[in-house]
């Protein structure tokens, strides 16, 4: 054997012994390592199943919570934030008519009452969103009243305290946009009782309650779909590039659920050449 | 003996070819094994994490979602641009897909891209190993949204017929993260999102019955107006997309 080959043999058993067993090593540890991830990964799928908006593009969830954070801070604004006045415009009196006592007969004339909002309730139902509304209503009216004795006039003070609620329900829609209803259910009665002497004739209790009318106060409509265009600019290295898109986002029927408002959507972004 | 000592050189210089191409294919599998061993880590985090919170909307008050499609269509909009890499004499990376793998539980973007050598035919395609990287200055508002390209990685089989091949190769997996290009997105994520909540006062004409007439009149209703402050608490790359968490702050300013 002359220096030549034995020169080529030991260069060429050096490269092989240094280069074979370093791919074969850590081709191993990838492939263990591949294996260990796709084990935690379905360990932890089914505990993420439940933030699942499904196959929609976007989610929106609003807590209950949250909707009554916002009503308790409503509830702790000063009291002139949370009072709506009512002043009487015109009256189909009479509010009392009677034959048989000393009053024939009793008008309004001027009424003006405050209505102080308490602390609202919210609960989320799976058909619809339910507000109870305590308030305490205060006024003071003038009576005109007809008596055996005369036509005494007479100002009343009153009071009360009451808890309506109000419904926020899905109703029919047309193609392009959700419709909401609020809405009373049921027969919902303010009681209101005023007081009132009239001299010889005595004490005069009017029991006035107010009835809410039923049914639908407001409708609410909401589109369904909305459409925005938009550009997005971005630096790449010393390039700027502006492109444009548009985006339409397709809304799902809004999901009630005790825990909170579920919006979802699909959405479809086009690019701009 | 002559002719044993060609034979070993011939197969020696086989070998070398095979060595060097060896020795960029380890590198490739660093590269994979280093990003398999991040990928663990966040997926342990996390797994600590729902150990701590099984439900993380319990404490949150908002919670929004968007899927890994239509991050990945706005991504798509970066298709065809072209990067002029730094030190490489004339490189030029064009992307060809861009997307996020939310597989990895992180902002990892998975990126395909084709360089070629200006003024040559010389080309070879690449994956390219970025980073959604959202930074956030302590107690602001708002976070930069850009892409780091971390690592270039040819994807070409080479061979001691296409030497200037592995020459590309070679000049791409050179780079570091430091030398390579940014993209800046130009979009700052809101991390508070203020808004105020208002009612406009109005008044309204409203009647009502009593028990025998009706009063008619009008209603005066307040102005009500209520700042919300909406922070950012969590957010979270899972396989079906980005989820974030945020609060809802009432404090009036």
């Amino acid at each position: 054997m002359n220096i030549l080959t034995a020169r080529a043999m030991i260069s060429t058993g050096i490269l092989l012994l240094t280069c074979l067993p370093l791919s074969g090593e850590l081709g191993a540890d990838v492939v263990l390592k591949r294996e260990r991830l796709a084990a935690l990964k379905q360990e932890l799928s089914p505990k993420l199943k439940h933030w699942s908006f499904g196959t929609s593009d976007i989610g929106i969830w609003i807590s209950s919570r949250s909707i009554q954070k916002v009503l308790d801070r409503l509830a702790a604004k000063p009291e002139e934030n949370r009072t709506a006045h009512f002043q009487m415009t015109s009256c189909d009196c009479p509010i009392l008519e009677s034959r048989d006592l000393g009053i024939r007969r009793v008008d309004v004339k001027r009424l003006k009452m405050s209505l102080v909002l308490g602390r609202p309730e919210s609960t989320i139902q799976t058909d619809g969103w339910r507000l109870k509304l305590p308030f305490q209503l205060k006024g003071k009216m003038h009576l005109k009243a007809k008596t055996i004795l005369g036509k005494p006039s007479v100002g009343v003070d009153f009071g009360t305290n009451s808890a309506p609620t109000a419904f926020l329900e899905p109703a029919e829609g047309d193609g392009d946009h959700f419709a909401f209803h609020v809405t009373t259910r049921g027969d919902q009665t303010i009681p209101v009782t005023a007081s009132a002497g009239l001299g010889q004739l005595g004490q005069l209790t009017l029991d006035l309650p107010v009835t809410l009318p039923r049914g639908t106060y407001q409708k609410v409509h909401i589109p369904k779909v909305l459409h925005e265009q938009g550009r997005l600019a971005f630096k790449i290295g010393d390039a700027n590039i502006e492109k444009k898109y548009t985006v339409q986002t397709r809304f799902d029927p809004v999901a009630f659920q005790p825990s909170g408002l579920l919006f979802t959507a699909d959405v479809k972004v086009a690019w701009a050449d | 003996m002559k002719k044993f000592a060609i034979i070993l050189t011939i197969i020696a210089l086989v070998a070398l070819t095979w060595a060097l191409s060896g020795d960029t294919e380890n590198e490739i599998e660093r590269l994979e094994w280093r990003q398999l061993k991040k990928q663990e880590d966040r997926l342990y985090k996390l797994a600590d994490f729902l150990v701590r919170h099984p439900d993380p909307r319990k404490a949150s008050d908002l919670h929004l979602f968007f899927s890994r499609d239509v991050i990945n269509d706005i991504l798509a909009g970066t298709k065809e641009t072209k990067v002029a890499l730094p030190k490489t004499e004339g490189l030029v990376l064009t992307w060809k897909h861009l997307e996020v793998d939310f597989d990895q539980y992180a902002p990892s973007v998975v990126a395909e891209a084709q360089v070629t050598k200006e003024g040559s035919s010389l080309q070879v395609d690449a994956a390219v190993r970025t980073q959604l990287h959202i930074h956030a200055n302590p107690g602001g508002e708002t976070a930069e949204l850009k892409i780091e390209i971390h690592e270039i990685v040819p994807r070409a089989r080479w061979s001691i017929f296409k030497l200037e091949l592995k020459w590309l190769a070679g000049k791409l997996l050179a780079l570091n993260h430091h030398e390579l290009a940014t993209i800046d997105l130009n979009y700052e994520i809101p991390l508070d999102w203020q808004t105020t909540l208002s009612v406009d006062g109005e008044k309204k004409p409203l009647s009502f019955e009593v028990e025998r007439g009706r009063i008619h009149g009008d209603l005066t209703l307040p102005a009500l107006s209520q700042p919300a402050r909406w922070s950012l608490r969590q957010w979270f790359f899972l396989p079906d997309g980005l989820h974030l968490f945020l609060d809802l702050n009432l404090e009036e300013p």
